[in-house]
């Protein structure tokens, strides 16, 4: 077997004293910052980018992935604990995660997120070894047409997401659309709703909306709670899940972890969206949909199963074909470049000690990651008996230092404060943030890339469903509008037939 | 006693500037790179401030500043103290920025002084190595056969590949359609799979996939033939004459910096990228080193602004 001769290799370059310490350092690094909110990998390797010029290609690589995927691990753990997602693909664990934390599970919920983390990281970097290249051919078969209807895909599945109220669920989506354009439009490249401020040229920064919304007005939102806030954490006995937990967070694990590997392998799509989709899919799979929201188990183990399976596809585009998949992959790139190191498809070929470390080390990540976070569960859980004057203050300071480094900007931490204050204002509205984020993140992607499709096609709609790929993703989008109909139809006919035999 | 009351005031005055010309660098200095950190100028960038700390024994500290197609950066260096302590980088970008922007925010040809280059980067244009397209010619054929079918990528509209498409046009006589996207890497992924049928970019950026045996370059930019891909014939071999755009990466100074500084600088920049390394890392990017004089390095600043212009008028770009 070719490749397992080639891990093999890969294992002796992983396994050697000197890379194992690296790797445990981007793990544990990429740890502590998953668990700070606004602080996310994309900050941390750009800070530790001129300190990887020293090191040999391999060595760095595997430390800066090591604080990637070691940070989709960290970021459940404040999104439990204290409802504030410590990496933006974590916000949706939140959801169900903080509620389980609310009903004294927290220990639990935090085991789970673990060990779904590992599921999903171990399943799909065999993944990467073995279909690697396979898949990097495959997503460059994506091109505007199919990017489209798997947007429209996501958009018309998003409607699932939504518990309560669905007006108020697509206004957010509508609100979310809106800060989504700001900035120069790509087609015309003629700015949007910037207000001549040359910062909001680039639009609002991902990091910006989400620490805004989830952290900062869950801050404000306790403040301004005048009776005490709730301890959950006082009785962290039961830490680990129970035989029933494994069972029910098994299928919904394998699910997030297929999903994610799908979505982390396409350029261009953030492990953001992968935890978004695996969690709207175990809620339209659910016996008892109304179970989500309220603490169900599943809603944390695939979000986070899918948001690692993602960040480990996430390098197959890289790695088999030179192309970023997103931003952080783009200064993966440049450490090699700065290295001498070329990026592109022949790197595989003419340095497999690169590629094939990399890869047994995110097998040795992941199993170093959950040991690393089993034993921290007690530790974490404890954290929340840390007073909140102490707390919020911190958790501020870290955001507002991550807000800022991104691009050494103090218009970010304005920005963020400001749509804190509209978090809190949504929140008193009763109007849930998580279709806010997918309208901010889905909309702006289907827009540019319905306009490049037509573009390329002078015009004709014909595009989306000659091209074979874009035709399933709209046949299942038909599909799921179908399923979502007919329950209410057959519904109506029931009570036709009761009322006419009564 | 007056007198040399007069000549003790005026050497006290006069001595800072003198002293802060001889004594340059005498703490760390700050470039500023308007771009996100891993992009070309940004290792470009990295790379010769390295070599200088070295040369000099202070630290040349490089600083990400992006947003707004560079402007940003920009205009805070523009309007930094010109005391040789803040230097901002920047590639081509620069000279398009007057016809993209209705209104900079500051004197584009008067508030930053060009110092000197550190890296030149030839143009080459990509296709998709099994694709229809062999030679320049060849494509240009298609083109004509078929106006505005064939579509060319670029990383946005005003970017360096987007006016380099459409120069192309312009002196081929051929008509091609724009496809913006975001990054000069989508549109690489797009030539390779297939959307789009080329892209003009700097070699450095299509060489990776082309030794991959995913992209064929067709043409370079220059005099002469790139070292790291000696079988892709010149624009002007390939049958286009006056295809001249160079990257270039350069730094840039406040204006009103002390002369004796601009030049110390100059000269420990030439020194940095003829060392051995440098150079040699630069030629594995499909690059020339640099360390043009002050006065070549704007002469060039200003004559690609203006050949842009035509470019500009043409395309209809619409100023921001």
């Amino acid at each position: 077997m070719d490749v397992l001769s080639n891990l093999a290799l890969g294992f002796g370059v992983a396994l050697t004293l000197k890379n194992l310490a690296y790797c445990f350092l981007g793990v544990f690094l990429g740890t502590l910052i998953g668990v700070l909110p606004g602080i996310g990998p994309l900050v941390t390797i750009a800070m530790l980018l001129p300190i990887t010029f020293g090191l040999d290609p391999v060595s760095s690589l595997i430390m800066l992935a090591g604080i990637f995927y070691g940070a989709q691990y960290g970021g459940s753990t404040t999104a439990i604990l204290v409802n504030m997602p410590g990496e933006v693909s974590s916000a949706v664990t939140a959801i169900d995660g903080y509620q389980m934390a609310r009903q004294g599970r927290a220990g639990p919920a935090l085991a789970t997120a673990a060990m779904a983390s590992f599921v999903g990281g171990i399943l799909s970097t065999l993944i990467v070894a073995f279909f690697g290249p396979l898949v990097g051919r495959w997503a460059l078969e994506f091109g505007a047409a199919e990017y489209f209807s798997l947007m429209l895909m996501g958009l018309v599945f998003s409607a699932v997401l939504s518990h309560g109220d669905l007006v108020k669920a697509l206004a957010m989506v509508v609100i979310g659309l809106l800060l989504g354009i700001v900035g120069t439009d790509v087609t015309s490249g003629l700015p949007r709703f910037s207000f001549g401020i040359p910062e909001l040229l680039d639009g609002v920064g991902f990091t910006v909306v989400a620490v805004g919304l989830f952290a900062v007005s869950e801050i404000v939102l306790n403040l301004a709670r005048n009776e005490k806030v709730e301890v959950f954490a006082k009785d962290v006995k039961n830490l680990m899940p129970t035989w029933a937990d494994m069972k029910a967070a098994a299928m919904p694990t394998l699910r997030g972890t297929a999903l994610g590997s799908f979505f982390g392998a396409l350029p261009g799509i953030t492990a953001s969206v992968a935890a978004f989709s695996a969690y709207m899919l175990e809620k339209k799979l659910a016996k008892d949909p109304s179970r989500f929201g309220h603490g169900a188990i599943e809603g944390v183990a695939a979000p986070e199963a899918a948001n690692n399976a993602a960040a480990q596809t996430h390098f197959i585009p890289t790695l088999t074909l030179g192309i970023p998949a997103s931003a952080v992959m783009a200064l993966m790139l440049g450490a090699l470049t700065m290295q001498g190191i070329q990026p592109g498809p022949q790197v595989m070929t003419s340095k497999p000690e690169l590629f094939w470390g990399l890869v047994a080390s995110m097998f040795v990540g992941n199993v170093l990651l959950l040991v690393l976070n089993l034993p921290l569960v007690g530790l974490w859980a404890r954290l929340t008996q840390v007073p909140y004057r102490w707390l919020f203050p911190a958790i501020l300071v870290f955001a507002c230092v991550g807000n800022f480094s991104l691009n050494n900007s103090a218009m970010d931490v304005y920005l963020c404060a400001a749509i804190g204050v509209l978090g809190y204002v949504f929140a008193k509205l009763d109007c849930q943030p998580a279709p806010l984020i997918l309208g901010y993140v889905l909309g702006p992607m289907l827009e540019e890339n319905l306009r490049r499709a037509l573009l390329m096609s002078d015009g004709s709609f014909a595009v989306f469903v000659t091209r074979p790929i874009s035709l399933a993703f709209l046949v299942v989008t038909a599909l799921i509008l179908l399923a979502m109909v007919l329950p209410g139809l057959r519904r109506r006919r029931e009570l036709a037939v009761e009322e006419a035999a009564g | 006693m007056k007198n040399l009351r007069t000549a003790l005031a005026a050497f006290l005055l006069a001595a800072p500037l003198a002293a802060l010309a001889q004594a340059w660098p005498a703490k760390p200095v700050k470039i500023i790179v308007p771009w996100a950190p891993g992009g070309a100028v940004d290792v470009v960038t990295r790379k010769v401030a390295q070599k200088l700390a070295e040369q000099t024994g202070q630290p040349f500290v490089v600083e990400n500043k992006p947003g707004a197609t560079g402007t940003i950066g920009l205009a805070l260096v523009a309007k930094s103290a010109p005391d040789g302590y803040t230097l901002v980088a920047n590639d081509m970008a620069y000279s398009l920025l007057p016809h993209v922007f209705a209104n900079l925010p500051w004197d584009h040809e008067k508030d930053l002084v060009p110092v000197t280059t550190m890296m030149d980067a030839p143009y080459g244009i990509a296709v998709r190595a099994d694709g229809p397209h062999k030679t320049l010619a060849g494509m240009f054929a298609a083109a004509k056969a078929n106006p505005g079918k064939l579509t060319f990528g670029s990383g946005g509209n005003g970017t360096g590949p987007h006016f380099s498409g459409e120069l192309l046009m312009l002196r081929a006589g051929i008509e091609l359609t724009h496809v913006p996207y975001k990054g000069a890497a989508e549109a690489m992924t797009a030539v390779i799979g297939g959307q789009v049928d080329m892209l003009l970019a700097s070699t450095a950026s299509l060489l990776g996939q082309a030794r991959g045996g995913k992209a064929r370059i067709l043409a370079v930019s220059g005099d002469k033939r790139q070292p790291v891909v000696p079988d892709v014939p010149t624009f002007a071999e390939a049958g286009l004459k006056d295809f001249g755009v160079l990257n270039f990466n350069g730094l840039w100074a406040p204006k009103g910096t002390p002369p004796a500084v601009l030049e110390r600088l100059q000269a420990e920049v030439q020194k940095a990228v003829a060392s051995p390394d440098v150079k040699a890392f630069f030629e594995s990017q499909g690059g020339i080193a640099g360390g043009a004089t002050a006065a070549q390095f704007a002469q060039r600043v200003r004559d690609t602004t203006k050949m842009w212009e035509p470019v500009a008028a043409k395309a209809k770009i619409e100023k921001q």
